[in-house]
């Protein structure tokens, strides 16, 4: 543990590192890469600012409303598609003309639509991750093994007990990815709304402050969404090994 | 008018039905029924979808969500009104959509290039993989479209800051998906190509990465999607050309439908994309056999 520790330090040092030399020998203009010691420094005033604080919660809510609405209608649809004979495959084309467009074409359209609050980063988020929600709950309850489907109905199982005990088991760690999926490419789509132009969230924060010539408060910022980003996607990692406990998975 | 296209595609289906018997019997005419019936019974939903919003934008008539018809009429002005000898493209298609598929070309094809020798690296030195793997796993974490505001920073608003932003949303997949192919090459494979002194080179052109294939196409697959992503946004948010900027003009102008026919442009790319994507990949892992889940 203490070894893994170190040699992340290593990787994470040589990183500063470089980043140092571009500074040293001022391959890029100081405008565009401000001085690590800069970034550092700007932290305090990043937390000091209530816009960031405001502008953060705004972003988490719109991104966990996102969340739950697709994981609850994108699973429900994959499950009602997938189950139904006959209406996979035509489903499965639907879904990949309609995820062929990315969901960030249609932003301007949602702001005409929805206007600049909540409700158009929430559904351009959703647009954007229920599609492999949904195609991923459809992969894992066709890919079911055919066998344990056939020793439940010799068992005389009844229709809901199979779905259930079956077919839902079964399915789980392919639902469980496209969530995983959804968790990132959704927090990207609600961040990508605010930039082009929500009333708030951290997106329009960074924005103000580009615009306000504080590069090293930009840095900043985006390296706390980054780690909100990885604590988000840790915490999803941890609750799929715990509770996700009847497939080998390796590494 | 829609009772008699339902009308149509009920007989059309029934056709397809009766086609497929007929199939059995191995004549040209069974085995095209049966193709018809094929592509019928799997696209049906989406020609259902398109119906009804055809239907419900005539009956709720809506300046941001026109019909169905009229944005395929616009698509045919706006796209494909150019000479024959162009391939139909018109001059609008050469102005918006030409410098947005280069920036995507140079970007991912960059990122194919850095992205497949980092990861053969991070797969191949376990040193290099335990110090760097929290760092990429950091920078996959970071929204890329946070970075938008960081790379006009660096390259203000010019073609770079586009290519920039693709390159560094498909890198880090391209990297983690090489190195996890590699690092899970089998190997009892390493060790006999070693006793058979096959040199350096050869072992890592025709053992190490043609068995770690299947997860660098993953990378490709899932890094041209997110490039697509990131051009777009990227458009719109500061250039002067290119889909995304194409789709702020219309939105500016209020011509609603136009930005509608810009949509169906972008999807057709990115369906394009995909599909010969697929090819390739079906090429380059013709050797592994297809599971279940291939051929869906």
């Amino acid at each position: 543990m203490a070894k893994a520790t170190a040699m992340s330090a290593i990787g994470v040092a040589s990183m500063v590192v470089a980043w140092v030399l571009l500074r040293v020998f001022d391959l890029v203009p100081e405008a565009s890469l401000p001085w690590p010691t800069e970034v550092a420094a700007a932290f305090p005033r990043l937390f000091r600012d209530d816009g960031f604080r405001q502008g953060m919660l705004d972003t988490l809510g719109a991104w966990l409303l996102a969340v739950a609405i697709t994981s609850v209608v994108g699973v429900a649809v994959g499950l009602l598609v997938s189950t139904t004979p006959g209406l996979t495959r035509p489903s499965a084309v639907a879904v990949n003309a309609f995820r062929s467009i990315p969901a960030t074409a249609l932003i301007p359209l949602a702001i005409l639509v929805f206007g600049l609050g909540t409700s158009m980063k929430v559904a351009v988020a959703v647009y954007a991750v229920f599609w492999p929600v949904l195609i991923n709950t459809v992969y894992g309850v066709v890919s079911t093994e055919p066998m344990r489907l056939d020793a439940a109905r010799s068992l005389q199982w009844p229709w809901w007990r199979r779905q259930v005990f079956v077919i839902l088991p079964s399915a789980l760690p392919s639902i469980v990815t496209g969530l995983r999926l959804a968790v990132g490419t959704s927090l990207v789509v609600v961040i990508s709304a605010e930039l082009l132009g929500a009333r708030s969230g951290v997106g329009t924060v960074l924005v103000a402050y580009q615009q306000a010539l504080a590069p090293e408060v930009v840095y900043a910022g985006t390296i706390v969404v980054g780690l909100f980003g990885l604590a988000l996607y840790t915490l999803m990692v941890q609750a799929e090994a715990r509770f996700i406990t009847w497939v080998p998975r390796n590494g | 008018m829609a009772d008699l296209r339902a009308n149509q595609a009920e007989m059309l289906i029934d056709d397809a039905v009766l086609g497929a018997g007929r199939s059995r019997a191995r004549t040209v005419g069974g085995a095209v029924a049966l193709r018809v019936r094929r592509v019928v019974a799997s696209t049906w939903l989406l020609a259902v979808l398109l119906l009804g919003w055809q239907l419900y934008a005539t009956w709720r008539p809506s300046v941001f969500f026109p019909p169905l018809d009229e944005v395929m009429t616009r698509f045919r002005e706006d796209w494909l009104s150019g000479p024959a000898t162009r391939l139909f493209l018109s001059e609008q298609f050469f102005d918006a959509a030409v410098p947005s598929l280069g920036r995507l070309a140079r970007g991912w094809g960059l990122a194919v290039v850095v992205g497949i020798a980092c990861g053969v690296l991070m797969g191949r030195s376990r040193f290099i993989a335990r110090a760097y793997s929290p760092t990429m796993r950091f920078w996959m974490a970071v929204p890329n479209a946070a970075l938008l505001p960081i790379a006009v920073q660096i390259f203000g608003v010019r073609d770079s800051m586009n290519v920039f932003l693709i390159f560094v949303g498909a890198v880090g997949l391209i990297i983690v998906n090489t190195a996890d192919g590699v690092a899970g090459v089998d190997e009892a494979w390493i060790r006999s190509a070693h006793s058979m002194q096959v040199p350096t080179s050869k072992l890592y052109l025709q053992v190490i990465i043609p068995a770690a294939m299947p997860a660098i196409m993953t990378g490709l697959r899932v890094s041209i999607g997110i490039g697509l992503i990131l051009m777009i946004i990227s458009e719109l948010y500061a250039t002067t050309s290119g889909l995304g900027y194409q789709v702020t003009l219309y939105q500016q102008q209020f011509r609603y439908i136009g930005m509608w026919s810009t949509f169906v442009l972008i999807a057709v790319i990115g369906l394009l994309l995909n599909g010969a994507l697929g090819i390739v990949e079906r090429r380059v892992l013709r050797w592994q056999r297809r599971s279940g889940l291939g051929a869906f």
